[in-house]
């Protein structure tokens, strides 16, 4: 079982996720924007985070700058999630090191495998990070 | 010396011409010597006359050089000009002062952007609105040059002086026309405190002069206008392409819950209630879409002025009543406070688009004010307009974004964690636009935002009436 922190400003999205991460073992806690999403890995000491991009307050971007600066999350692996299309917004995502760039729309079921790939990789060493 | 011994010899002579003839050959010989003298004379002044015409020519051959010289290479009007007047100084009494006007085709005057000479400090910030009369035919119509060596013999100094009282010292003026294919680029002037600061000999140098740089100004221009043409449709192209993506991004979102609830339905084993709920979900979503496509049709339709108001009195208080109604159900989170003046007149407009401005701006509120936040709806009369304000406490609003929030293509940069596509604000600007009203921002960044559209008021039941009663009155 591990604790997956997701970062979602838009509610319909938030209750999707947790409808389809309710099936599987791990605790689930879903923030409403960047900053709302820090405060919480700080305190659930996440072994994932999932964050969308374009969200109010801070970013998945600026998130990711706030993890990288934190010596205790600087190793937890990070999906982002967005809905940008330009490989721009992908590739500067793989830069500022996020695991794995999905983008939306996605499936329910494909966001599960996706996130069981990465805890998975987070017992062995080969990570594909697609 | 000389002279001494010429008089010696000579009262030597006029002693011995009692006693004798003079010699013929000594008298030719005489007036050879003072033939070849003269001539000496008059060659020794040719040739300094030569030589001055030769320095002159060379002055002037110099001058086209550096003028020539100059113009090579991208420069900008200023520099041009400044090239130009370096060239006709050398040229130039050195107590006149030269300026170069350049002419506005836009504003109709010639203003100054280069000076040289004793004066060039005057000549600066010159421009010239409206020019005299003469001087307008002279330039506008014929092309030809004003030529006034000595202002104080001119018929035509009075009146010019009176128009342009800045020349009024001068006691030589020159003006001459820079015209390139046809069309008046600008015009030279040299203004002297001497009488003929110019030799009129090189009047016709200047204009020729003249005609060049004339070339290279409009050259320059036509690269200027180009360039900024170009820079416009890069940017122009740019905004699109970014608009596409934020159109993209904002289809994404409804997308991502259209295809997780139905797959959700698809796979999942799930009780009728629950199927029910995200069918709802899903029909929510895809009004969020039918409103999308509905805002860029009206923003496509508005932009190009295909779309036409249905103009009745509509009564303002009555239309935020009901959109507030509308939208409470879905905003519970933020409490409204309307305060309208009960008394307010009917604007005149189109019902259903004064509903989507309110609309548009409360769903702004609801979406960027802190949870639980209160929402003031405020309407009072102002001078012959309605003025309607809305202000959430949220997030905010940076400053520089606060105008570009209703530009459609602008939406970039600062604005560009604020989600949501922000063809809400755009609609109601071009819809406040469209009723001869305004739309404007205020806000303060994590303190909140208030929004402010005017609407003219009807003509008041007395105005029309007034109007009807007018012509049986008189």
């Amino acid at each position: 079982m591990a604790t997956i922190v997701f970062c979602e400003d838009d509610p319909t999205i938030q209750k999707l996720i947790g409808i389809a991460m309710r099936s599987t073992p791990h605790r689930i806690f879903i923030a409403a924007d960047g900053a709302l999403g820090l405060e919480m890995i700080q305190r659930e000491q996440p072994d994932l985070v999932c964050t969308d991009l374009s969200m109010p307050v801070l970013d998945g971007f600026q998130l990711m700058d706030a993890l990288k600066a934190e010596a205790a999350f600087t190793d937890v692996p990070v999906i982002l999630l967005t809905a940008s299309a330009q490989r721009t917004t992908l590739d500067e995502g793989k830069r500022r090191g996020a695991v794995m760039v999905l983008s939306k729309p996605i499936g329910m079921a494909d966001l599960r495998a996706q996130v069981e790939s990465v805890l998975a990789g987070l017992l062995s060493p080969a990570l594909d990070s697609q | 010396m000389c002279g001494d011994a010429a008089l010696e010899v000579g009262s030597v002579a006029t002693k011995g011409a009692a006693f004798a003839p003079p010699d013929p050959n000594e008298l030719r010989a005489a007036r050879e010597i003072t033939k070849l003298r003269m001539r000496a004379r008059t060659l020794a002044t040719q040739t300094k006359r030569a030589e001055a015409a030769l320095q002159a020519r060379a002055a002037e051959l110099a001058m086209v050089s550096e003028v020539a010289g100059a113009l090579v290479g991208p420069l900008l009007p200023p520099e041009i000009a400044t090239a130009f007047l370096r060239g006709v100084a050398s040229v130039l009494h050195p107590e006149a002062t030269a300026m170069f006007l350049l002419y506005d085709q836009d504003r109709k005057a010639f203003r100054s952007i280069a000076a040289e000479g004793p004066d060039a400090g005057d000549f600066l910030d010159y421009s010239i609105a409206v020019l005299p009369h003469e001087l307008h035919t002279l330039l506008m119509d014929q092309r030809e040059a004003l030529l006034l060596p000595d202002t104080t013999k001119a018929a035509v100094w009075p009146d010019l002086t009176a128009a342009l009282p800045t020349l009024a010292t001068a006691r030589s003026l020159y003006v001459v026309p820079l015209v390139s294919r046809d069309r008046l680029v600008g015009a030279l002037f040299i203004r002297s405190g001497q009488p003929g600061a110019l030799d009129e000999r090189h009047v016709a140098l200047l204009r020729l002069m003249g005609h060049y740089v004339a070339g290279a100004l409009h050259s320059a221009q036509s690269v200027a206008v180009m360039e900024g043409a170009n820079a416009q449709l890069q940017h122009l192209s740019k905004a699109k392409s970014d608009f596409a993506s934020i159109v993209s991004h904002e289809f994404r979102t409804p997308l991502t819950g259209i295809q997780g609830f139905s797959e959700l339905i698809r796979d999942e084993d799930l009780s009728l209630e629950e199927i029910r709920e995200f069918a709802g979900d899903i029909n929510k979503d895809a009004q969020r879409l039918n409103r999308l496509i509905t805002d860029m049709l009206d923003l496509d339709r508005m932009e190009s002025g295909r779309m036409s108001l249905h103009l009745e009195e509509v009564d303002l208080n009555a239309v935020i009543t009901e959109a507030v109604a509308q939208l409470s159900p879905n905003g519970p989170t933020h409490p409204m406070r309307l305060e309208l003046e009960a008394t307010m007149a009917a604007v005149t407009g189109d019902r259903d688009k004064l509903t989507q401005v309110v609309t548009n701006l409360l769903s702004n509120a609801v979406k960027y004010g802190h949870e639980g936040s209160e929402i003031v709806i405020r309407g009072h009369s102002d001078v012959g307009m309605a003025h309607i304000s809305i202000e959430d406490h949220g997030v905010g609003i940076p400053p520089q974004a606060l105008d570009e929030v209703f530009e459609r293509y602008a939406r970039l940069g600062s604005t560009q964690h604020i989600q949501g596509i922000g063809l809400g604000l755009p609609i109601v600007r071009l819809i406040a636009d469209l009723h001869h009203g305004r739309a404007w921002a205020e806000s303060e960044v994590n303190v909140g935002s208030t929004f402010h559209f005017t609407v003219p008021f009807a003509r008041t039941a007395t105005d029309a009436s007034l109007s009807l009663a007018a012509p049986s009155g008189a």
